[in-house]
């Protein structure tokens, strides 16, 4: 039994060592600890899906999970879907092209949320999109644009979706 | 929200989750996390440890028998959703967990935690009993089983376990021929259950069902199996007439929980529509 664990994370590539408390959330740890300000803090109940990061490729709600539970794991935020020189992935260009965030705040989530979605069904309809985010809240966009942007970087990503996938993991 | 503090193992075997089980007198198990941690940090629970399961190799397997599943109590609900064969031969269980939580916290969450759990609304407990599932149980050095009528009977913790651990769920296959859904009635902001039921029917002779298999959540104190209604449509035949007072009566026999999303009668109108609607379409399917 520990009441104190040093743990190790790759973050958008980055490895990362810190000392948790058990009761630690992963969110608290990326945030806090480690200044990853990708993944935002909601409703921290699990609900919102701001804070949604992948962890080994897929998207779960960080404030979900203990910090312990994620050692070792490869963590992406929304922060390292782009290149290194700042070049925007195909879903987020997709986002800003079709215009999908307004406040910004549940972007992150979203982003990730999508990402899962193109990895394990490269080419979804509309349900599968909506059904996909169902766990990402949105108070601005009423979603229409978020779902336009997710469809149409299924599209440009196409036969692509090898890019899809090399991100996510 | 930040949970009491609290202290942490991550056993690799299954004997030694059980042995720190048995020292640390009201430790918590962690599994799929996605009701314990919410119960955590509004500290409803306040363990003064965790054990967590997620590195118990043993506990992750998908086992597909002749005329079953073994499905380990680590297994992920999306794993679970994602496997061929249970999409071809459990389509009850599919359609139920399409319906349960959202992508993310199917992710993490657990079949076997989902039944420890019991919410009185929760979507996997209710097709775990028209699926007539049992709950594999470790403790003290030997393994028994539950049925999932008996696992969860509305008291807790589920099953009664005492210093033991849930290490799978069997489920045996639909039979190729059987009907069967899950539907639910969802109360609008906060998409809780009001209403819930999975059923699953085997046609028989002379339009009587072969066998019946019919739960509900989200209206009664804790989901269950309504068993008086099972026999009226194995009796058969069921004009639309027989259908309502068989289920009228199984609604009698249940007590029904209200709180401020939904009063006890608008769970029991709300359950005996939902019942009457989706027992008539299965049944002149």
């Amino acid at each position: 039994m520990k009441s104190e664990l040093d743990i190790m994370l790759t973050v958008d590539g980055a490895e990362e060592r810190t000392t948790v408390e058990p009761r630690m959330l992963l969110i608290q740890a990326l945030r806090e600890k480690l200044g990853v300000k990708g993944p935002h803090i909601g409703c921290e109940s699990g609900r919102c899906g701001a804070c949604t990061v992948l962890v080994n490729g897929e998207a779960v709600k960080s404030c979900m999970m203990l910090a312990a539970q994620a050692d070792g794991a490869k963590i992406t935020t929304a922060a390292g879907l782009a290149a290194e020189d700042g070049t925007l992935h195909p879903l987020q260009q997709a986002f800003h092209e079709h215009h999908a965030l307004q406040c910004g705040y549940c972007t992150p989530g979203m982003l990730c949320a999508a990402m899962d979605l193109l990895k394990t069904n490269p080419k979804p309809n509309e349900n599968d999109v909506r059904q996909a985010l169902r766990g990402n809240l949105c108070r601005c966009t009423g979603y229409q644009h978020i779902v336009d942007a997710v469809l149409s970087a299924a599209g440009t990503l196409g036969s692509g979706a090898s890019a899809v996938k090399g991100a996510a993991e | 929200m930040i949970p009491a503090a609290f202290d942490y193992a991550r056993p690799a075997t299954l004997e030694e989750a059980a042995s720190l089980l048995s020292q640390e007198g009201g430790a918590a198990l962690l599994a799929g996390g996605q009701s314990l941690i919410t119960e955590l940090k509004q500290r409803r629970a306040s363990p003064r440890a965790v054990i967590d399961l997620n590195s118990i190799t043993e506990l992750s397997a998908i086992e597909h028998g002749p005329d079953g599943v073994r499905i380990g109590a680590m297994v992920r609900q999306a794993e679970l959703l994602r496997d061929g064969t249970v999409q071809k031969r459990l389509p009850l269980l599919c359609e139920t967990g399409a319906a349960a939580g959202d992508p993310m916290i199917r992710r993490l969450g657990t079949l076997a935690g989902a039944l420890c759990e019991a919410e009185p609304g929760g979507d996997w407990v209710a097709a775990a009993l028209a699926l007539e599932a049992e709950v594999e149980i470790y403790g003290k050095g030997s393994t028994r089983r539950l049925s999932a009528a008996d696992f969860v009977t509305g008291t807790k913790p589920a099953g009664g376990l005492q210093g033991e651990i849930v290490t799978a769920v069997h489920l045996p296959y639909q039979k190729k021929d059987s009907r069967s859904t899950y539907r639910k009635v969802k109360h609008n902001a906060v998409g809780w259950s009001i209403a819930s039921a999975a059923i699953s029917l085997e046609p028989g002779e002379g339009g009587a069902c072969r066998k019946a298999r019919i739960a509900v959540s989200g209206a009664p104190s804790h989901p269950q199996r309504l068993p008086a209604l099972e026999a009226a449509l194995t009796a058969g035949p069921y004009e639309a007439e027989h259908l309502r007072a068989a289920i009228e009566e199984a609604l009698d026999g249940l007590t029904f929980r209200g709180d401020h999303y939904a009063s006890a009668d608008y769970r029991r109108t709300r359950l005996g529509i939902l019942l009457s609607r989706t027992l008539q379409e299965l049944l002149a399917a």
